[in-house]
């Protein structure tokens, strides 16, 4: 899993951030494109929710 | 079957007033070639939505049962709304094929005629089938008396007798909703459905098809679910048909009331008739309780970045949660190379102990990532990032799926 950072161009303020999964084994790759628009945290602590369009597991059920 | 439902309900009662008392529903069915499906489907379920039903003779008698159908159904022999429209004569019991010959239900004082090895050892009728014959007569519903007990007026207002007679076995329920409806100890009481002492037997009912589908006819239809063993022709005025009616023994009673208990264990769901009395309704029941846990939809994954730690988790209870520790890296994109170049354990090019493999990452590996990821935020937000682009990765660890 890597995190991308997408900072305003005074490189202060954070306005996206990009998070891509990548399952190993089977080789997926899918990324989420997560807004500052949509953070349901606070500005120190970011909290994101999105739906799952990927399994990190494939044996593990989407239930 | 949908083509035979129309033609049964489009034909049926032109032709209930001119075929006369001589015709019964089973031939009714033989001669008109509806399919088996149908018979067994929908004629069955209709008579087990009128069984349910309290009322007797309307339509209304039909979307009421229907709607208790789709709850739990409770089969009772008791018509108590059910108004007379002549005095119903006494509920005679007839001889006991097995014992003695008793007219009386309780022939165990007496010494069998015929004794089978049964009646040897426990010489009752109430362990075999005793057969009671009662000549029913109903029309519509509403109060709540019963037939032998309906005043003048009742009768009056009665459209026209309907006959039924009704042989009703006792001995060991192999239905469970008949088993509800245990036979009453009072003989006088009627009842639509047989009970047979064998369990390994189906439990034949007899449904009244003037009232499910509100046939203004003369005479009585009775449809009848006979067994395997004999029967096949009904007799009286019920119809015959070769269909049976599903038995469910004891032990599948057992696993019924488990069924909350075996769903979803192994995620594995269970849907059919069989879980309840064993019509088709009681599959679309069943069905919907094994789709209960996906009426949701797929469950929101929710995940969390803090320092030091990832976790994901569901908003309802799961059991496939859960959380480790991560170490990750934080680099500027624009300078990844210039940063790893020329120092020891580092590369961003060549096999090392830490290497950054852009093969890993997003996009062409022939592109620089930090063009990948601006499009790829602009396609989805409508926004190019202007500024840059940071990023954390792993660091020469590997996340097993053991996450059970």
């Amino acid at each position: 899993m890597s995190f991308y950072y997408c900072f305003d161009a005074k490189d202060r303020e954070l306005e996206a951030v990009v998070a891509e999964i990548n399952n190993t084994p089977w080789g997926e790759r899918h990324c989420y494109v997560l807004p500052r628009a949509h953070n349901e945290g606070t500005a120190a602590k970011l909290r994101f929710a999105s739906a799952r369009i990927s399994t990190f597991q494939p044996f593990l059920p989407w239930t | 079957m949908i083509a035979d439902i129309l033609r049964f309900n489009a034909r049926s009662r032109e032709l209930a007033g001119s075929l006369g008392d001589t015709l019964t529903l089973g031939e009714y069915l033989e001669r008109g070639n509806y399919s088996r499906q149908f018979v067994e489907h929908y004629i069955r379920a209709d008579g087990a939505c009128h069984l349910v039903g309290r009322s007797v003779g309307d339509a209304r008698t039909f979307r009421r049962g229907s709607r208790r159908f789709l709850r739990p159904p409770r089969l009772s022999c008791r018509w108590t709304t059910a108004r007379c429209g002549r005095p119903s004569r006494a509920v005679r019991a007839s001889t006991c094929a097995h014992c003695c010959g008793s007219r009386n239900s309780s022939c165990g004082s007496r010494r069998p005629s015929n004794p089978s090895s049964a009646c040897r050892t426990r010489c009752a009728c109430a362990a075999h089938a005793v057969t009671w014959r009662a000549t029913i007569t109903c029309s519509s519903p509403v109060t709540r008396r019963r037939p032998w007990r309906c005043s003048k007026r009742d009768r009056r207002r009665a459209r026209g007798p309907r006959c039924l007679s009704v042989r009703r076995q006792r001995g060991s329920a192999a239905h469970r909703r008949e088993r509800a409806a245990a036979p009453p100890a009072r003989p006088r009481r009627r009842g639509n459905y047989h009970l047979l002492a064998d369990r390994q037997e189906p439990v034949a009912l007899t449904y009244d098809m003037n009232v499910l589908q509100s046939l203004d006819a003369r005479c009585a239809f009775w449809y009848r679910s006979n067994n395997r063993k004999g029967h096949r022709r009904a007799q009286g005025a019920a119809g015959r048909s070769p269909t049976t009616t599903p038995c469910t023994p004891p032990r599948a009673v057992v696993a019924q009331a488990r069924h909350r208990e075996l769903n979803g264990a192994h995620r594995t769901y269970f849907c059919g008739a069989y879980w309840r009395s064993g019509f088709h309704e009681d599959g679309v029941v069943s069905a919907q309780a094994a789709l209960g846990p996906f009426r949701r939809g797929p469950r929101p994954c929710r995940a969390a970045s803090t320092p030091g730690g990832l976790g994901t988790g569901a908003t309802r209870r799961c059991r496939n949660a859960f959380r480790y520790r991560l170490c990750l890296l934080y680099l500027d994109l624009a300078e990844v190379r210039r940063r790893l170049e020329g120092r020891w354990f580092w590369s961003a090019r060549r096999f090392s102990l830490a290497r950054w493999h852009r093969e890993d990452h997003l996009g062409d590996p022939q592109r620089s990532l930090d063009a990948e990821v601006r499009e790829l935020v602009q396609s989805r937000t409508g926004q190019r990032p202007p500024g840059r682009f940071a990023c954390s990765r792993r660091r020469a660890c590997w996340v097993t799926g053991s996450t059970r």
